[in-house]
């Protein structure tokens, strides 16, 4: 629906509930992940994540691009964090202390690359899924056993067509299987305990 | 100063940038251009080439790093609705187009995918020894199609066969709607005022499998042993239709409610998408829910109630208990309606129903299995295929004869 960022934007500036839905749903995962660097809790970060959103609504009209937009989400989300630590005596003294013992360079750099590492993830979940039941099936098929001639049999293919195609497979498939980053790994260590 | 409050500023907004160039680095597809505008980033501070090593350098990939990201990702839905609540805002149901694009894309890219991953996979494994000069595999001489687009409609004590070699129009107007047969797929389009409601059942046996188009538009895919009993036009205050076995349905939007009668629960639709499965021999013969999007109500004859939300799986249980089930995945749940068999974590006996359904043969047991699988194979493969799969566990061994499934240790 909103292929166009610009678009999503200019009707979250209009207050269509739909928008706001559409950029909550987008950026609520990196927004905690960024928040719970240094909010440990995760319904204490929740909440102050719901908050920010809260008043990114009440301040829709304000933000005419989505680096605006973003930059808003971090800086509140930073200020909420910063405002709960300094307020709650419940939280551990190892963090706390951590963060005020930082200086201002410091807790700025943190953040920042706190900041980088949730727009990295947050991209990469995005690729990930755009292909997510077919990157695990196909994975999966593999890991349950299902080998060439099954596989060619399976699509009705000759195994020697199976066979020709291999190097050019071979070449689509990593690039393919580059968006499922996550799971090559993850597939090389269960394959060894499956004994496959 | 604290770069972290211009809303402005430059710093935040090439670091926006930068960090989506770099997934695109680390996933292989980025280009030169960007390649170079990355190389600038990194370049302009000692602390960017820390910050972007730091997380692209890791050698198991970002696995933990994505999995907690994808956890929290998942709350967002549950957390907007308290969001919504507080701001006191609607957002309108049955949005189409993401669940449905990704639908078009994994049957389009399935068979390429498929031809492609399976051997390309096993050649790319590490430790794996693959016999080169192997011959291939002896076809089994008793083996097993899958099941197809088959199905009966019953009306008016007559019964028909749904299937290729009836196709074409199958009703006028008169029994409320003009009723059309053809591709799998059973389609109603309401006449103008039917004088009378006449009632429709449409049956899968085993191996069975088929499609509809409601008078109001709604989609169901029906499932193996299941059947669907509605009317052929709707009318009056709600939409009511009786389900047995497993569909998923696709409700159109109206003004009135879509309600699905189960033997042991009613699911009322909001304007949604949703599975429902009844199979008895299945997770101890409860009534299970998914919820793609939308919203659904899910009630029992006890008089207890829930209102669903998307992503979630709820049942009733065969005593009538509603319960909000956990750790299930919807990609399996789904599955069957892609065309897959697909189990993340499923004990035999309910892979053998499975089977049992679609490929309409008696099941006998007697291995005493209580180890898990992880299976997925595409619904359209002969049985030995699946049965090879399951094999290659070294756990069982099977064999047919005649409409009977034999799986022994």
């Amino acid at each position: 629906m909103y292929d166009n960022e610009t678009q999503l934007i200019s009707d979250l500036n209009n207050g269509n509930p739909k928008a706001f839905e559409l950029v909550f749903h987008k950026f609520y995962g990196a927004i905690c992940y960024f928040v719970q660097e240094f909010v440990e809790d995760p319904d204490v970060s929740k909440d102050i994540v719901s908050e920010v959103f809260i008043t990114l609504w009440h301040r829709k009209h304000e933000f005419d691009n989505v680096k605006a937009l973003k930059s808003f989400l971090y800086v509140s989300a930073k200020n909420g964090g910063l405002n709960y630590l300094r307020r709650s005596k419940m939280v551990s003294q190892h963090k706390n202390a951590l963060i005020r013992g930082m200086s201002q360079d410091e807790l700025s750099e943190a953040m920042l690359k706190r900041i980088f590492d949730a727009e990295v993830l947050r991209e990469m979940h995005i690729a990930l899924e755009s292909l997510p039941g077919q990157c695990k099936r196909v994975l999966k098929m593999t890991l349950d056993g299902l080998n060439t001639d099954d596989i060619a049999e399976a699509m009705n293919l000759s195994a020697q067509t199976v066979r020709n195609t291999r190097v050019r497979a071979i070449e689509a498939l990593k690039k393919r299987l580059a968006h499922c980053t996550v799971a090559v790994p993850i597939l090389a260590v269960l394959v060894e305990i499956a004994g496959l | 100063m604290d770069q972290l409050d211009d809303l402005n500023s430059k710093e935040l907004f090439d670091l926006f940038e930068a960090a989506r160039l770099a997934a695109r680095y680390k996933e292989g597809s980025l280009s030169e251009r960007e390649g170079m505008a990355l190389r600038e980033w990194l370049d302009a501070s000692p602390s960017h080439r820390v910050w972007f090593e730091d997380i692209i350098g890791k050698e198991d990939g970002l696995a933990p790093q994505l999995e907690t990201f994808k956890n929290l990702s998942a709350d967002s839905v549950t957390a907007f609705e308290g969001v919504r609540t507080k701001i006191g805002i609607e957002t309108a149901a049955g949005q189409p187009g993401i669940v449905r694009r990704r639908a078009i894309v994994i049957s389009a890219a399935a068979s390429v995918l498929l031809a492609l991953a399976g051997f390309a996979i096993y050649k790319y494994l590490p430790g794996h020894q693959r016999n080169e000069g192997s011959a291939p595999i002896a076809s089994v001489v008793n083996d097993v199609l899958p099941g197809q687009n088959k199905a009966t409609l019953s009306f008016d004590g007559k019964t028909i066969v749904l299937d290729s070699a009836h196709e074409g129009l199958i009703a006028q107007a008169s029994v409320g709607a003009t009723i059309r047969n053809a591709g799998g797929q059973l389609s109603y389009k309401a006449a103008t005022a039917a004088a009378e409601v006449h009632y429709n059942t449409v049956k899968t046996g085993r191996g069975g499998q088929y499609k509809l188009v409601l008078s109001d538009g709604t989609k169901v895919w029906l499932d193996a042993g299941s059947s669907l009993h509605f009317p052929t036009a709707f009318a009056g205050a709600k939409r009511e239709i009786q389900l047995t076995g497993q569909a998923y349905f696709e409700v159109a939007h109206h003004k009135e409610p879509f309600i699905v009668h189960t033997p042991k629960a009613d699911i009322q639709d909001l304007g949604t998408a949703f599975n429902i499965n009844t199979y008895p021999d299945e997770n101890q013969g409860a009534t299970r829910v998914a919820l793609v999007r939308g919203s659904v109500r899910l009630s029992t004859p006890g008089g207890q109630s829930q209102v669903m939300a998307p992503g979630q799986h709820a049942q009733v249980s065969v005593d009538g208990r509603l319960e909000t089930l956990k750790g299930l995945d919807m990609d399996d749940v789904l599955a069957w309606k892609e065309g897959y068999f697909q189990y993340s974590d499923a004990d035999l006996e309910t892979i053998l129903h499975g089977i049992s359904r679609w490929y309409d043969l008696d099941i006998v047991n007697k291995t005493h299995i209580t180890k898990r699988f992880a299976l997925t194979v595409p619904r359209s493969v002969p049985l030995s295929v699946l049965m090879h799969g399951l094999e290659r566990t070294n756990m069982l061994h099977y064999r047919i004869d005649g409409k009977t499934l034999t799986v022994e240790p």
